[in-house]
């Protein structure tokens, strides 16, 4: 059976002597977001930066379309080769240059002609509802606007999947849902898979249709929202069914 | 196309690239240590007078005494002086503190003449050892002052105020004398190792010093195997003490150099401590700076005809300035830009590896501590077996600059490790998923990011470079002194008006280069 998306494959990753996932396993398909779910320290971040690439896994293999892109001790295809891109829990923005410049700077990969990458800069900057920031820094806007520059700078290379590590810690209800909408819809536009890593169940079904639920590096649960709700083994899962009936 | 991934996954090859980086700083002093070395076995005794000289053994019983008073002085003044700096907001703050470090960007000889000046004029005579301690002091607690303020702003505010809520300001002044004890000792042991090879202080003030008996062996004696033998000596009474000072505190320092996100302590006015502070500091900044800055004007102020003899010298100075003035620039830049280049190297080799970050900050914390000589000396002899066409490289201002780069490499590193910590892992990995290459990415991002700090650096090194006298001494083309050299070989015969305006011109000079620096520094911070 063929899939179509990442998948992966009893991965382990260690950092020295900690093992931050043990022997993991699930397909995040291209036609549904997948919300990756647990508490702090069980490896969701661990799991997002695998697929980006971003780290080598320490055994077991992740495969793009069923092609191996990492497996045990290396990095097959490198994160720009892809078709990822990251919003970082910090952001990740480089303070030193201009949101225009964050944007343009981010397309490096599509090897486009400078005044190429503006114009697409632009165009993103403004779908993302930020054109009149492109010649601020990111110190200088609030943290709402970061997020939509973040937002912007990994929209513009139009990837396939868009990878969120918890960006929407540290903002306020409303801008958070704000936000959260305009990633929705923009990810339905562009036809965009987005998977989320947060330890918050609302914003995750407000985004993704599956989720899956870490528990000290193992995995605990996967499934739709529906099935998993329905009877959920997972605390996190659990706590979230009652809060609803509430 | 390389990752810049490769900044953040160090390897083998960041461990290869550290190691050679570290090996061409320490390489100059390589051919000198072998030869005394060699020379020990030739001599065939164990008698440490014939290896040395008998006179040589005294001065570095000298030089030993008067680094542990300077140790000790520094580090009593500048650990109180540091914390109170960095906890408390009184009138003057600033000035103080620029004040108190000042001293550590001129050469001591210029305290030196200046105390010796002030007792031929005024006061009791400073000579000797106590002459040696008090010259050597100003420049030794702006050291410890740095370390201590350095420590205690690395504290959060919110430590700070739990200490004040749980026992008000003495526990904070004791708990923030407790957190900077450690690196404001180090900084005291440092400076106490680096008089061990200025041997500017010593020979104005009549005292035989270890640095100075190794100019004398080669200057006056021209004996360089002598010269190399007393220079590997120091080296290992050096060694002895910074080898396990190093390793006991690099761990605690590579942590602490680290940048950090949490809020400092802001000064907090507290009517009675801070009042305390103000007069202990003020007293410090008399008796080290103005002290010794007023024995540099007696001369000329109490000539019988003040005014004439104050534009004669000044004419006289400005000349000497004139000529001195683009070898000294030459040199300085040169420095400069030798050490921030390495470091630089060094530091994105080293990464955010914890245990490399450990062992460059041990290496740099040694190598600094090594006598100036050994390494002016070492290129000497590998000057003098090298064949001609290698002169241009090896007696010419490139070797004065590449010493002295080397020199104050350590300097440079330490300040670009703490750039360094403050980029973000995250930045490099947004660079990484967007296909930025590693040489664009530091091209637009980390340069730029790190540019002030290396500016800082790369003045900061400028201004110690200048004021190092030995290894110029030793190393300079004919004709081409820097201007501290120039004040230095002038000193003993030259009207002492003359001498006076030169050193309070460079001082002037060095002000305003820290009046630079401050202002770079406070551009980065806004």
């Amino acid at each position: 059976m063929t899939s179509d998306g990442f998948e992966l494959k009893s991965v382990t990753k260690k950092y020295g002597e900690t093992t931050a996932l043990d022997g993991v396993s699930f397909t995040a398909s291209r036609r549904e977001s997948t919300a990756i779910l647990g508490p702090s320290g069980c490896g969701k971040s661990t799991v997002l930066r695998l697929l980006a690439g971003l780290e080598v896994p320490t055994n077991g293999r992740i495969l793009l379309d069923d092609k191996v892109v990492s497996e045990t001790g290396r990095v097959v295809t490198p994160p720009h080769r892809r078709g990822v891109s990251l919003v970082f829990q910090d952001l990740a923005l480089w303070p030193n240059l201009s949101i225009l410049d964050n944007v343009v700077l981010g397309l490096s990969g599509l090897r486009l002609s400078k005044k190429e990458a503006e114009t697409r800069a632009r165009k993103t900057l403004t779908l993302c509802s930020i054109e009149s920031l492109a010649d601020r820094k990111p110190g200088g806007v609030s943290g709402g606007q970061e997020q939509r520059a973040a937002l912007a700078r990994a929209l513009a290379p139009e990837p396939a999947f868009l990878l969120l590590d918890e960006p929407f810690s540290g903002l306020d209800l409303v801008t958070k849902k704000k936000l959260l909408e305009d990633i929705a819809n923009l990810s339905s536009e562009r036809k965009i898979t987005t998977v989320l890593v947060t330890h918050d169940p609302q914003e995750a079904r407000t985004l993704c249709g599956r989720a899956i639920v870490l528990r000290d590096g193992r995995l605990e649960e996967l499934g739709s929202w529906s099935d998993l709700l329905e009877s959920p083994r997972s605390d996190i899962l659990r706590l979230f069914r009652e809060h609803l009936g509430t | 196309m390389p990752s810049p991934l490769l900044l953040e996954r160090p390897g083998r090859w960041s461990q290869g690239a550290a190691a050679v980086l570290l090996l061409l700083v320490a390489l100059p002093a390589a051919p000198l240590l072998w030869s005394a070395l060699s020379s020990l076995g030739e001599l065939g005794s164990s008698d440490s007078g014939v290896f040395v000289g008998r006179a040589f053994a005294v001065a570095l019983l000298n030089s030993a005494v008067v680094a542990l008073l300077v140790a000790a002085l520094s580090l009593l003044l500048g650990l109180p002086a540091g914390v109170c700096l960095a906890l408390y907001n009184f009138p003057g703050r600033r000035v103080l503190f620029a004040l108190l470090v000042f001293p550590l960007l001129v050469p001591s000889f210029l305290w030196a003449i200046g105390w010796s000046s002030l007792s031929a004029h005024v006061g009791p005579a400073i000579s000797g050892v106590s002459g040696c301690v008090i010259a050597f002091t100003s420049p030794a607690v702006a050291l410890s002052l740095l370390a201590s303020y350095a420590a205690t702003q690395a504290l959060t505010a919110s430590q700070v105020d739990s200490a004040r809520i749980a026992g008000g300001e003495r526990t904070v002044i004791a708990q923030a004398c407790r957190h900077a004890a450690i690196p404001t000792l180090l900084a005291a042991s440092l400076a106490g190792v680096l008089t061990l090879q200025d041997p500017g202080p010593g020979q104005i003030l009549g005292l035989k010093t270890a640095a100075s008996e190794i100019l004398t062996s080669f200057s006056a004696l021209f004996d360089f195997a002598l010269a190399g033998r007393q220079c590997a000596a120091l080296t290992l009474l050096v060694l002895v003490i910074t080898v396990p000072l190093a390793c006991f505190s690099a761990p605690r320092i590579a942590h602490q150099i680290l940048a950090r996100q949490t809020g400092k302590p802001r000064p907090h006015t507290h009517r009675g401590v801070a009042s305390l502070a103000a007069l202990g500091i003020g007293l410090m900044v008399l008796i080290s700076v103005f002290l010794p800055l007023l024995g540099l004007t007696l001369p000329t102020l109490r000539a019988p005809e003040f005014l004439r003899a104050w534009q004669r010298a000044l004419e006289r100075a400005l000349e000497e300035v004139a000529r001195t003035g683009t070898d000294t620039l030459v040199y300085a830049a040169g420095a400069a830009v030798i050490s921030v280049t390495l470091s630089l190297l060094l530091v994105l080799s080293v990464g955010r590896d914890p245990r490399l970050r450990i062992a460059v900050v041990a290496a740099c914390f040694i190598l600094f501590s090594l006598p100036s000589a050994l390494s002016a000396l070492g290129i000497l002899q590998i000057a003098a077996e090298a064949p001609a066409w290698a002169d241009p490289l090896l007696r010419s201002p490139i070797a004065v600059c590449g010493a002295l780069g080397l020199r104050f490499f350590p300097v440079a590193t330490l300040l670009s490790l703490r750039a360094w910590g403050s980029t973000s892992s995250s930045w490099t990995m947004a660079a990484a998923v967007h296909g930025v290459s590693a040489g664009k990415y530091v091209w637009k991002v980390i340069l730029p990011v790190l540019l002030p700090s290396l500016v800082v650096s790369a003045l900061l090194v400028s201004l110690l470079a200048t004021a190092d006298v030995g290894t110029v001494l030793l190393l300079h083309p004919p004709g081409r002194s820097s201007l501290p050299l120039a004040i230095f070989t002038v000193m003993a015969n030259a009207r002492e008006s003359l001498v006076a305006t030169l050193c309070l011109l460079y001082a002037a000079i060095a002000v305003g280069l820290l009046i630079a620096a401050e202002t770079v520094l406070r551009r980065k911070a806004t």
